[in-house]
């Protein structure tokens, strides 16, 4: 064999033996983390900013608190990547100990019949005065149609209407001469494309500066919140109806294509990420977002912004959004109790205002605004307290199973609408009609 | 055979205005990843930032563990790389120099799996390794890749040219299969073997869809799930600190390209990769 | 260890003789060399194609949770939604649209190349290197570089003075915008792949036809491109792999969107696997996408087959 060992076999067979070498000491490296319960959350992020560590620090928080207990938070991506994730598990035998999913999801999860009611945790807390800390516009998406809670509220929102005052100000003589008032924002949806109009500045063939944003990506929700301002809704709170197609939502999904085609002073599906940006850096003057995305503006807007309800139409209203715990069926019983542990603990007045302050959403538990800290805070920022003063206009988020299904037939015709690639008319029908198929599973 | 001289210019003009237009994204990658929040949000063409910001690598390493993916998306190459190598070899040297019933129909089996990704079976796949139980961890990561179909008929190609007076020469040696394999086929088909190995090394650190199906957590997640888990936190949010994680999760294939630039060309170039 | 293995036969190389194998004891042994791979294959390549042949014959979704018998249903379902139709176009369309030009582009580059002498790795690497950044992470940079406000194409673009683009936001460009990412990070892959393949090309042939006169364009023409058939062939071949199980970049950059606009059979694939929770159609469609491949595989090499060795002798 001489002739042939030198030829590279000897480096060879070093490069494998190093490769061996890297992989073993690699896989040895684990660290095991022991304590009596362990328990997986899993949790969405569904706003722009740095909202990870803020969770990762209050469970660190909740762990030097409750020695016993050791949580893996599991940070699984946006709200669909979530269901998704939570979804997976369950079909994989392995349910999650406690998640936070859309609240829209609740019925999907009841269907696979996943979750623990968590009834009898209330009541050892005092039942309905333990309820009575939340917001009740929030505990709306919380119930199974057996009338029995399955969720406790978290990281919730509204949509609202930001608006750079600087802008406004900026217009304020046009805005004046068209009769309108540039310290404020539209109160109505007549008076939004008007100062839509105004604010929209061109040059040449391009738009310098866009009146209005209504981003793409969660149009459903926002298309939600105009169908409600409009006394409308898209599917009843039986999760089985669907009124898509009601003419209410007719005007509403026009209004919109007129503001977007017709007049340009919005664009078209603007991805939702990327719309908070938008308003930081100048490109709009209002935009539709959710409550989540506050923080983010607080922190980097260079200019003065407001924050406003929704302008209304027949009435104010919104959906509620965001994500609620969940504890889940096929774990250990220890394990739902050191999660509901968590829950209780992530809801706390004090643990909720700081969420609220760090992320923007608004704290679920109505003692958090009582703390001296909390009101130091929002007299810094009034503009916090918009969302949860909406909650007097705010309903339930719609309902369904396969509530996946359900926005992608509804973001799909949105955003063929809204593109003009199908009429309003169109558009609802299609929705609707597919809208009823998944909820029917056909 | 002369070139004119315009001709040469010419040439080397449209070579070089390719080069520069496909290195013009990367260079605006390094850039944003250098540069400040506040610089990012003005829309102007400014390459060099005011202030060099090396701070925001250490801003990604507060917000995602970026040095783990890292450690797991080694494990997992390195792993799938030796396993491939351990398969792959014996049976492509069955399919060149052996001879046995149903030998065309199993290569075929073999050559048919090039044409069938994981990717496009993603589902029973995923079923399979859930019954395994195998979610969550680097073993399940690394096992579905391990059969190359390429990796056998590639090597397959090269063990065919190897002469078979070097063969009878092993014999008279006394060798037998594995010391002929591991003796003389093996370093006569290095570049085969160097070109596959980096090819495969620069796939699965690619890889991104398996992965995000069998991983949730942290301590399995790779560089290119924990990037994509950070930009649906930070997307829209942060550019400059989400193309400093970008250019984290390929400065280290790309520089180990680099580094390895003569051998791989070279044996790139030599290796029976044309087909 | 080498003890027991026994005695090469001599002429390895070449077929033996069925007589010579029958009578030899090993001939069972030499499977041994396959056992591995093969174990392998079977379990992640051809078990997992016949389970999802049979579970795309099963109701198995959200609303009835174990798999259940229903025949051709879930095709059927496929074959009267408009999405389905819409994702097959899509996906037809980008292999088409970006597999070509970019085959031809990465030919000519690679002549280009071949020429110069000087500062060959330059070149080679300023068009490779997109191939070895990983996909997740150039889609990050492009979702940057399309980006509406910021991104550097609509920057240039109103430099100009030239109307911005949605890019990904909207459905008429989003397509267009993932094509030209992805010519992007393929083109010097398959540049190289040329580049090996020039390699055994006559250089004496060259000379020939210069002697007679004719052009640059004239001499690659007429010698290079049918001397690179085979080379072309196996980039078809991995364009095809490639551009088929494109999902990546999809599913960070646009989630299909707008308006299933850049919806593509893997992604859909993923959509009503695991967001849907259809696995009764997710498995049909990964039936559909097998059968699509396989006859790809028949067409390429029923139609070239001659030209690579791809039997066993």
């Amino acid at each position: 064999m001489k002739p042939f060992i030198p030829k590279g076999g000897i480096s060879m067979r070093k490069t494998c033996c190093s490769l061996v070498f890297i992989l073993v000491a690699a896989l040895l490296f684990s660290t095991p983390t022991w304590a009596e319960v362990q328990i997986k959350f899993y949790y969405p992020v569904g706003v722009a900013g740095p909202l990870v560590a803020v969770i990762n620090g209050m469970v660190e928080q909740f762990e030097k608190e409750n020695p016993g207990i050791d949580v893996e938070p599991v940070y699984a991506g946006n709200y669909n990547q979530t269901m998704q994730k939570v979804q997976t598990a369950l079909l994989g035998g392995n349910p999650p100990d406690l998640a936070v999913v859309e609240i829209s999801e609740l019925y999907s999860l009841l269907q696979m019949n996943a979750m623990i009611p968590l009834d009898p945790y209330i009541e050892a807390e005092g039942g309905k005065e333990f309820l009575a800390d939340f917001y009740e516009g929030f505990l709306g998406n919380a119930y199974g149609r057996d009338g029995k809670i399955y969720g406790i509220p978290f990281q919730r929102s509204t949509p609202i209407l930001y608006w750079n005052k600087d802008m406004f100000r900026a217009a304020a003589d046009k805005l004046k001469a068209a009769g309108l008032d540039p310290d404020r924002p539209p109160e109505t949806w007549a008076e939004l494309v008007k100062y839509a109009e105004i604010l929209t500045i061109r040059e040449g063939n391009q738009t310098k500066q866009y009146g209005l944003i209504i981003p793409g990506g969660w149009n459903d929700w926002i298309f939600e919140a105009f169908a409600r301002q409009n006394g409308s809704q898209l599917i009843k709170e039986d999760g089985v109806t669907v009124t898509f197609n009601s003419p209410e939502n007719l005007e509403a999904l026009k209004l919109w294509v007129k503001l977007m085609q017709e007049m340009k002073v919005c664009p078209v599906l603007r991805p939702w990420n990327i719309t908070p940006d938008d308003f930081i850096g100048g490109v709009t003057a209002m935009m539709y977002y959710s409550t989540g995305g506050m923080a983010k503006i607080r922190k980097t807007a260079k200019f003065e912004w407001g924050a406003a309800f929704q302008p209304k139409n027949k009435q104010y209203g919104t959906p509620v959004g965001g994500g609620d715990f969940h504890i889940f069926k096929g774990i250990p019983k220890a394990n739902q109790d050191a999660a509901w542990k968590f829950i209780k603990f992530m809801t706390r007045p004090d643990i909720a205002g700081y969420w609220s302050i760090e992320s923007g959403y608004v704290s679920v538990n109505k003692k958090s605004y009582e703390l001296a800290e909390m009101q130091e805070f929002l007299k810094q920022f009034p503009q916090m307290t918009v969302a949860r003063d909406q909650l007097k206009y705010a309903y339930p988020k719609m309902m369904a199973v396969n509530y996946q299904v359900i926005r992608n037939a509804m973001t799909t015709n949105l955003d063929a609408a809204l593109e003009g690639k199908k009429t309003p008319e169109q558009a609802l029908q299609a929705a609707h009609k597919m809208i009823e198929d998944a909820i029917k599973g056909k | 055979m002369e070139e004119k001289k315009y001709e040469t210019v010419l040439k080397i003009f449209i070579l070089q205005f390719a080069a520069i237009a496909v290195i013009l994204p990367f260079v605006w990658l390094l850039s944003t990843a250098l540069k400040s929040p506040g610089e990012v949000f003005t829309p102007t063409l400014k390459l060099i930032p005011d202030t060099f910001m090396w701070s925001n690598f250490l801003e990604i390493m507060d917000r995602a563990p970026f040095w783990l993916y890292m450690l797991n998306t080694i494990i997992v190459c390195v792993g799938i790389l030796l396993i491939q190598l351990l398969l792959v070899i014996p049976a492509a040297y069955a399919f060149a120099r052996l001879d046995f019933p149903g030998k065309d129909v199993i290569f075929l089996l073999f050559v048919i799996q090039i044409m069938l990704p994981l990717e496009s079976i993603i589902i029973p796949n995923y079923l399979i390794t859930k019954k395994l139980g195998l979610l969550n961890t680097r073993t399940g990561l690394i096992l579905p890749f391990v059969a190359s179909g390429f990796g056998t008929f590639m090597l397959r190609q090269t063990f065919k040219q190897v002469p078979n007076a070097l063969e009878d020469a092993a014999l008279i040696d006394g060798a037998g299969h594995l010391r002929f394999i591991w003796h003389v086929l093996i370093p006569l088909s290095r570049p085969t073997i160097v070109t596959f190995s980096m090819i495969s090394i620069a796939t699965h650190w690619n890889d991104y869809f398996w992965p995000l199906i069998i991983t949730d957590m942290d301590r399995v997640r790779t560089l290119t799930i924990g990037l994509g888990m950070f930009v649906q936190q930070e997307s829209g949010s942060d550019w400059t600190l989400l193309m400093a994680a970008t250019l984290f999760v390929c400065a280290p294939i790309i520089a180990f390209f680099l580094a390895t630039q003569k051998t791989f060309i070279k044996s790139f170039l030599t290796s029976g990769i044309k087909g | 260890m080498l003890k027991g293995v026994p005695i090469l036969p001599r002429g390895g190389g070449t077929p033996h003789s069925l007589k010579l194998m029958k009578e030899s004891p090993e001939k069972y042994r030499n499977y041994m060399f396959l056992v591995p791979g093969m174990f392998f294959l079977l379990l992640f390549t051809y078990l997992p194609i016949m389970w999802s042949t049979w579970l795309s014959f099963n109701r198995w979704n959200l609303l009835s949770p174990q798999p259940k018998w229903c025949g051709v249903e879930n095709f059927l379902k496929l074959w009267n939604h408009d999405v389905f139709w819409l994702v097959m176009k899509n996906s037809f369309f980008f292999v088409t649209v970006s597999i070509f030009p970019t085959m031809f582009l990465a030919l000519v580059f690679a002549i280009l190349i071949d020429e110069r002498v000087k500062g060959r790795v330059y070149y080679i690497y300023s068009l490779f290197y997109p191939t070895l950044i990983p996909m997740a992470a150039a889609a990050m940079l492009w979702v940057y570089i399309y980006s509406p406000n910021l991104g550097v194409l609509n920057i240039v673009l109103s430099k100009f003075g030239l109307p911005k683009l949605g890019w990904l936001g909207s459905s008429q460009t989003s397509i267009w915008a993932l094509i030209i990412m992805t010519f992007w990070k393929n083109l010097g892959f398959f540049m190289l792949i040329y580049l090996a393949g020039l390699q055994n090309v006559n250089r004496e042939l060259y000379e020939a036809a210069y002697i007679d006169g004719a052009g640059w364009w004239r001499r690659h023409l007429a010698i290079t491109f049918p001397l690179v058939g085979p080379t072309s062939l196996f980039v078809l071949i991995v364009a095809i792999i490639l551009t088929f199980r494109v999902f990546d970049q999809i599913h960070l950059m646009t989630e299909g969107g707008p308006g299933n606009s850049s919806n593509v059979i893997v992604y859909y694939i993923y959509e009503n696997g695991f967001k849907f929770f259809d696995w009764g159609i997710a498995s049909a469609l990964t039936t559909i996408l097998v059968v699509i491949l396989l006859f790809l595989t028949l067409l390429i090499f029923g139609l070239f087959g001659k030209r690579i060795t791809y039997t066993a002798d």
